[in-house]
């Protein structure tokens, strides 16, 4: 099986292997090595950290169950990361189809309008913007913007229709828009 | 599109595509917890197999054990034999037959004692070649031990078949029942009573798949009567389904021993009820969701309880999926197209998979729960069976059956439960049967 990995780290084939005899200290190294970037996929999905850090605890814990059935053909570290995005869509694809609602006047994720100051915001604060959408357009924006689906794939991966997902998309841009701009109107949420 | 809108999504691209976040350590800890019990579920899983291997193992080592002494108790009734003189080829009158104890044959040359000797005076009668032209064609027949012949025709097949295959001639007439009309009542008696006893019966394996309708039900039992009657209430049974492939050594005409692999279904409907938030064993507050069969605890996904919370699960249901490895004693009554055969016996239970599917209550709306781990399931019990099936012979080799039965656990199905419970079953099942 791993001799068609050629393209893995020789770290990686040996950190697979011993994973999927089912080694615990093997499965600790793999955690270890992708645990902090997956848990920054998870984050932007999720609502809060704890919310993160359960999807993460599930996606891990599928990769370790179907660890035997990666193929080599890719790469290891976008398996993971696919993993835990499904585990993440499974967890809000119920709760797409309600009707989202989202209170600006209560956000405290507002920053200045100038560019300067657009640019200085850290990643925690823009990453705080993102939970505040709601799930329906989180999860679009993020399938969208940061997994490269087309509208045809996010229906299909959320069970809804492509104009909602070019709705809840455009949806999702005017809210982070009024959040990075408080005092500019949009049209597209009013 | 408004370019502003691209901007944004560079913008949150390039900040958080590569973002990486040390997780907790307690992440780390709840999933070696969660590995090492996703081991130990595999390991009970592989272990249940391992027992139903085991049992029927025992099953067909008894049956071997079994048919052994069966085969040898008949064979030390058989050692007495008569030699019957190759010289005389019509040498079918009793005292011309010598009787030889010393003597052994391979067992397709032996005739035996049991076969002559209490009828021996009456029964072979004086040869009529007028009569029995075929005693003649019949010298060069061997006839093996216990063989007997219920009429001339099945004589002459036997001899036709069986010509010129044996160094030993046995030149007389095996007699026949249909000749016995001159008997007295009570020889005929004997000889029907040897042919009840399988005198000639060989015993065969027979083969039959089954599929059963089955109306299931429980027993309760516990210290906390309320809780009995809150769950009796609570709960329906629906209908659930079985099937699988028994076997059945028939060792004697009458007596066998069956076997098998049954798969059964059990569903179970659970209505509205109220549920309270618990420690579960990890160690998080989560709504303890109790069935006669277990118990769950669900974590919404929305919001976490707290200690004392309490939330509403709507109607649920649970579904139980068992391995059932049987061994029953079956008493065969009838010969002709119709057949009966009660039969009794006890039942190896293996749970294979548990599901429960309900919706919660929470303040965000409704959430639909699944989960596959009911705690407080005894992953094994005991059942006592007892059947009376009813065969139909459609040809030699084939037959339909219809079999209802009764089921019932005597060791409990749950442990550590609020509830002990004792499921138990009537199924009405078809089948189809083949003898091998």
């Amino acid at each position: 099986m791993f001799e068609n990995h050629n393209h893995l780290a020789v770290s990686e084939q040996i950190l697979i292997r011993g994973c999927i005899a089912g080694e615990r200290s093997f499965q600790t190294k793999l955690y270890d090595k992708f645990a902090p970037k997956m848990l920054g996929v998870c984050m932007r999905y999720a609502r809060s950290r704890e919310e993160a850090e359960e999807i993460l605890h599930e996606g891990f814990l599928r990769v370790f169950t179907y660890i035997k059935s990666f193929e080599g053909s890719g790469s290891f570290e976008g398996w993971i990361r696919k993993i835990m995005v499904n585990s993440a869509l499974a967890r809000y694809r119920n709760k797409i189809h309600l009707s989202p609602l989202f209170d600006l006047s209560s956000s405290d994720t507002e920053v200045s309008s100038s560019p300067d100051a657009i640019s200085d915001l850290s990643a925690k604060e823009l990453l705080a913007m993102v939970q505040k959408l709601p799930a329906a357009y989180r999860l679009v924006f993020n399938l969208h913007v940061f997994e490269g689906f087309k509208h045809r794939e996010i229906a299909e991966a959320l069970g809804i229709s492509e104009g909602t997902s070019k709705s809840n998309l455009s949806d999702a841009r005017a809210i982070l828009q009024r959040l990075l701009n408080p005092k500019k109107k949009l049209a597209p949420y009013q | 599109m408004n370019k502003n809108l691209h901007d944004i999504d560079d913008l949150f691209r390039t900040s958080l595509e590569f973002q990486e976040i040390i997780p907790s350590p307690s992440v780390r800890d709840k999933l070696k917890a969660s590995l090492e019990k996703a081991d130990a579920e595999s390991y009970k899983k592989s272990l249940r197999w391992k027992r139903v291997a085991v049992v029927l193992g025992a099953i067909l080592f008894a049956v071997a054990i079994l048919e052994s002494e069966i085969f040898t108790s008949r064979s030390g009734r058989s050692n007495r034999m008569y030699v019957v003189d190759k010289a005389d080829p019509v040498a079918t009158n009793n005292k011309q037959i010598e009787r030889n104890e010393n003597m052994t044959f391979p067992e397709s040359n032996r005739l035996s004692l049991d076969l002559f000797k209490p009828l021996n005076n009456t029964f072979i009668q004086e040869p009529d070649e007028k009569k029995f032209d075929y005693v003649r064609e019949s010298t060069n027949t061997y006839v093996p031990a216990h063989q007997t012949f219920r009429t001339e025709k099945e004589y002459e097949a036997f001899s036709l078949l069986n010509k010129n295959n044996s160094p030993v001639v046995i030149s007389h007439k095996p007699f026949f029942s249909k000749v016995s009309g001159d008997l007295p009542s009570h020889q005929l008696k004997q000889l029907e009573r040897q042919n009840k006893n399988g005198i000639g019966f060989k015993s065969h394996w027979l083969i039959e798949g089954v599929f059963a309708y089955e109306a299931a039900g429980y027993q309760l039992d516990s210290d906390l009567p309320n809780e009995i009657s809150n769950i009796k209430h609570r709960e329906v049974h629906e209908p659930s389904y079985s099937g699988g492939v028994l076997i059945t050594r028939q060792l004697t005409v009458r007596w066998g021993l069956q076997s098998g692999l049954l798969f059964s279904k059990t569903s179970i409907g659970i209505a509205a009820q109220k549920i309270y938030a618990f420690q579960n064993p990890a160690g998080d507050l989560a709504y303890k969701y109790i069935t006669s069969s277990g118990y769950a605890f669900i974590k919404p996904q929305s919001s976490m309880p707290s200690f004392g919370d309490s939330a509403v699960a709507t109607e649920g249901k649970h579904t139980l999926r068992y391995v059932t490895v049987p061994i029953t004693i079956k008493y065969r009554a009838g010969k002709n197209k119709f057949s009966f055969f009660p039969g009794v016996g006890i039942e190896a239970n293996f749970l294979t998979d548990t599901r429960v599917e309900t919706e919660i209550q929470t303040p965000s709306g409704n959430e639909m729960v699944f989960f596959n781990e009911l705690h407080g399931a005894k992953s094994f019990y005991w059942s006592l069976t007892t059947d009376a099936e009813i065969r139909y012979n459609l040809n030699n080799r084939t037959m339909l059956s219809f079999r209802p039965s009764f089921h019932h656990a005597i060791s409990p199905s749950t442990e550590n439960n609020i509830v002990e419970t004792f499921p138990y079953s009537f199924r009405w099942g078809v089948g189809l049967t083949i003898k091998l």
